[in-house]
């Protein structure tokens, strides 16, 4: 019975445990490409005007073109028109990475055009744990902490709740233990060389 | 015998990814891109092959009619880029802005043009996945599917490369989440 009690007073923390929000001062924001709206962009300006940050990098996917624009393309022109008088210090980062993993490594091209010694990531947050784990590991040079956007639709803390936040939370703990298992293989020496994504990253400018 | 274990596991492992493609193409009234995560212009490409071709009357684009900014939204875009790459073909594209509920939208564009059977163009790795939506959200027309292949995100021996491999789990990720919903 203590057991049983044990293994549901688990299961019921189990989506607390994927949440990380600690942000700290750092020279940029990196805003985590995958955002479905424009939440992690939102928070990001937040996190800029409060001060945790100098600039912003928004990494959004550049490898492929819809009716001849990428996201890339259009997320600038969104940054323009929104930003106001910050847009100047908001930076797009085109990726190719659809994974975490890769994204770690496309996006240190990037911030190493910045100059930056750390790093606040921004993302949704049943991402965070992992996001996290995987920049410190990825590039370990750099100080990482990370900000979590909250995003109702997708993800609760009581997983249980509605069925997209069990999805997410399945779905979330399936990468999470396979990241766990593919960071055995990374080692210790910034493992991201070994993972050749064949597409430069690119960090241009809203405007 | 273990030989005829790996055999069988490889067997099946290739066939649970061989389940992700519909491929079963027949002459239409309209052609529909099905566009999936990270997806671009190489389906526009082939659905336009397709039009010339003449497996369908009409090529119907369902894009989003919001605008972001002060720029052209991704309807007044798509109508554009259709002028520039086919023009000669302009008078058989339909651009079809979303807003919202896009299975409506598309719906409203297909019964305008009277359109009863749909060819859907997707990726091959995709092509169930929106098999199923467009028939479950739009069964009143009968589907078939074109499934184009992408070498580089997809592949049946989806074990030895890391790109494939994610591209299978995640699909069949959302294969299944299609199924409890």
């Amino acid at each position: 019975m203590p057991l049983l009690l044990g293994v549901i007073w688990i299961a019921t923390r189990s989506g607390e445990f994927l949440v990380v929000d600690r942000p700290s001062r750092s020279d940029v924001i990196l805003v985590l490409g995958g955002d479905r709206g424009d939440a992690r962009y939102r928070r990001a300006l937040e996190l800029l005007k409060a001060g945790y940050g100098s600039r912003v990098v928004v990494n959004r996917d550049a490898s492929y073109r819809r009716f001849g624009e990428t996201q890339a393309d259009r997320l600038r022109r969104y940054v323009a028109a929104t930003a106001g008088n910050l847009a100047d210090r908001i930076s797009v980062c085109g990726i190719a990475a659809d994974s975490t993993v890769t994204e770690a490594v496309e996006s240190a091209g990037c911030l190493d055009a910045l100059g930056a010694s750390s790093a606040l990531i921004v993302t949704s947050e049943y991402h965070t744990r992992r996001a996290l784990s995987t920049f410190a590991t990825m590039t370990p040079e750099r100080q990482w902490s990370v900000a979590a956007v909250r995003e109702p639709e997708q993800f609760g803390l009581r997983w249980w709740a509605r069925r997209s936040w069990t999805l997410t939370s399945a779905l979330e703990w399936e990468k999470l233990l396979w990241w766990q298992l593919e960071r055995q293989f990374v080692g210790d020496d910034g493992g991201g060389a070994r993972v050749n994504t064949g597409v430069p990253p690119r960090l241009q400018g809203s405007s | 015998m273990t030989v005829a274990l790996l055999f069988g596991a490889r067997f099946a492992a290739r066939s649970t990814a061989q389940f992700l493609v519909v491929d079963n193409a027949r002459p239409s009234d309209a052609v529909v891109i099905g566009y999936g995560p990270n997806e671009g212009d190489e389906l526009y490409w082939e659905a336009l092959r397709l039009l010339r071709e003449e497996k369908a009357r009409w090529l119907v684009l369902s894009v989003d009619g919001a605008r972001y900014g002060p720029g052209p939204s991704d309807a007044e875009r798509a109508v554009h880029f259709v002028g520039v790459t086919a023009n000669d073909l302009r008078k058989f594209v339909r651009v079809c802005p979303e807003s919202g509920e896009s299975e409506f939208a598309l719906a409203e564009c297909l019964d305008e043009l009277n359109v009863r059977r749909v060819l859907l163009v997707a990726s091959a790795q995709n092509s169930r996945l929106a098999y199923g939506t467009y028939t479950r959200d739009l069964g009143q027309y009968s589907w078939s599917v074109a499934a184009v292949p992408d070498p580089a995100r997809f592949g049946r021996d989806w074990w030895r490369n890391r790109r494939w491999a994610a591209t299978y789990m995640k699909t069949w990720h959302q294969l299944l989440q299609q199924v409890v919903q």
